[in-house]
């Protein structure tokens, strides 16, 4: 992992004031490093000046949505492999589909899980991949 | 009737053919045309004159997602084939190709021409429904729309109180402790409410997906069970599982049987006493896996036994003792049961307790295509 001080450098994507100040600061305490975005734009910045650990992405967003995001990411052989997992409320089985057509293996909904849920599976992820990557 | 008089009547049948603002076509055994409409001409973009004894399918081309139907799958040959009528609406997503290539979604009504008691052909009546559908369209956005704003606040309200309430912010005594529990607790019940509601939209439009999966049904349910624990501990129910070994895996929705389980364990488990006893059994029966859901609750009385199926009833006994309760939890049960091909019944004595019971066909769910799935 890049940064050896902290658990991880997570990029969050939420366009919520309120929900990323919550996520932001619960992950701090987790010890990971956080990066913010507000729109799928500055996103795609972001994952290429920081290069993130991890993306936590929300789906219904201005100026570029999740589901563009993660095509250019996917298209991407530099970002291709970073992990993603999608944080949204649209819950619906043909939204679902679509993010693990494009790649996306964890896919949560804000409504439905607690945060020390989505703690679990973003250190879940980053322990998948930190072993692909040693594997590999 | 004299000849002008006949001649009078056959005037006045094609003035009203022609005024028609549905298409219409008549065909004959062979599927050839033998009449049709000006409408159907200007719909299909093909003169009648020029569409007489030609083939059905040279003229009226239909299509399900820009593919051209199978023979079998023609809604015309099922109508002859079964000598019956056959209704196409929005929710079949069938479309015609028009002579000049636009592609156009249709509504039609199939019914089979008899003649003296036997079947000489069919005739098609047909309505461009493109405003319907851009309307359908309209309705599903704003459900989804809907869905995306309310739910957002409310999962802001979910992740504070669950971090306050861990302390990770600091200690809390008792009673702030209990105060947020109970503004978590109501929050949860919100998002459960707008889910509901949600699911309730869509099974009122007539369209939610079906989709099979080989599905193990006592893994689903244990998982619901596993959910409701906190709740059983707390009221000292004791639960009895009765899984017969025979249940086989078989092709069902998980999210909808999910519904299923989650809805009537719930309930058996908020309507009945502490100290009270709730039970689960799968079984095998015939052609059938049975679900049966017991509690020795409160009871159902006797005069709301025939509405509880129906939305937003809630029986008098119960919105007295528990305030919990949205009255839409059966009504989506019985809904995804019949959509999976089941059937659900119950008994119940009020003050002794109830029984649930649902019969799901071994054959399994049959899929069904729909853009809005439950959750």
């Amino acid at each position: 992992m890049a940064d050896v001080n902290t658990l991880g450098k997570i990029l969050l994507v939420e366009d919520d004031k309120f929900l990323s100040v919550a996520l932001g600061d619960k992950l701090t305490r987790e010890g990971f490093t956080m990066i913010k975005a507000v729109n799928g734009q500055e996103a795609l910045a972001k994952v290429q000046s920081q290069r993130p650990d991890l993306i936590l992405l929300d789906l219904m967003m201005p100026q570029k949505n999740g589901f563009e995001v993660l095509a250019e990411l996917k298209l991407d052989e530099t970002t291709k492999n970073i992990p993603i997992i999608i944080l949204s409320n649209l819950g619906q089985e043909a939204d679902i589909k679509k993010a693990k057509e494009l790649g996306v293996r964890e896919y949560l909904v804000k409504s439905d899980v607690e945060m020390k849920t989505v703690v679990e599976k973003i250190k879940a992820e980053l322990a998948k991949s930190a072993n692909g990557n040693f594997a590999g | 009737m004299t000849e002008i008089e006949i001649r009078d009547r056959q005037e006045q049948l094609n003035a009203i053919l022609s005024s028609m603002a549905e298409g219409l076509i008549a065909i004959d055994n062979e599927r050839r045309i033998i009449l049709m409409n000006q409408a159907a001409g200007i719909l299909l973009r093909t003169a009648p004159p020029e569409a007489a004894g030609q083939e059905i399918k040279q003229i009226l081309a239909i299509y399900r997602d820009n593919q051209p139907l199978v023979y079998q799958d023609l809604p015309i040959e099922k109508a002859i084939a079964e000598r019956d009528i056959i209704s196409i609406g929005l929710l079949d997503n069938l479309s015609v190709k028009a002579k000049n290539g636009r592609l156009f979604p249709i509504a039609m009504t199939i019914a089979p021409l008899l003649a003296k008691g036997e079947i000489s052909g069919a005739i098609i009546l047909f309505r461009d429904i493109t405003k319907d559908r851009e309307i359908d369209q309209a309705k599903t956005e704003f459900v989804s729309l809907a869905s995306h704003q309310l739910k957002t606040p409310l999962s802001a309200i979910n992740w504070y109180s669950e971090m306050v309430l861990e302390e990770e912010v600091g200690p809390l005594n008792e009673k702030q402790k209990e105060y947020l529990k109970n503004l978590y607790d109501a929050n949860r019940r919100m998002v459960e409410l707008v889910n509901s509601l949600l699911n309730v939209s869509r099974i009122d439009l007539g369209a939610f997906a079906v989709e099979p999966s080989p599905t193990d049904f006592s893994a689903v349910a244990d998982e619901v069970l596993t959910e409701l624990k906190p709740q059983i501990d707390l009221k000292k129910l004791r639960l009895d599982k009765e899984y017969d070994k025979q249940v086989p895996s078989i092709n069902a929705d998980p999210k909808l049987l999910r519904i299923i389980f989650q809805n009537l364990l719930s309930n058996a488990v908020k309507y009945t006493a502490p100290n009270g006893v709730i039970g689960l059994a799968l079984k095998k029966e015939g052609d059938n896996i049975l679900i049966r859901v017991t509690d020795t609750g409160y009871g159902i009385p006797a005069a709301d036994q025939g509405k509880i199926f129906t939305k937003l009833f809630r029986a008098d006994n119960v919105r007295d003792k528990e305030a919990e309760g949205t009255g839409l939890g059966l009504y989506i049960v019985k809904a995804v049961v019949e959509a999976g091909g089941g059937r659900i019944w119950f008994d119940s004595l009020e003050g002794r307790g109830t029984s649930f019971f649902i019969t799901l066909p071994l054959a399994g769910m049959k899929k069904k295509a729909g853009t809005r799935g439950l959750t």
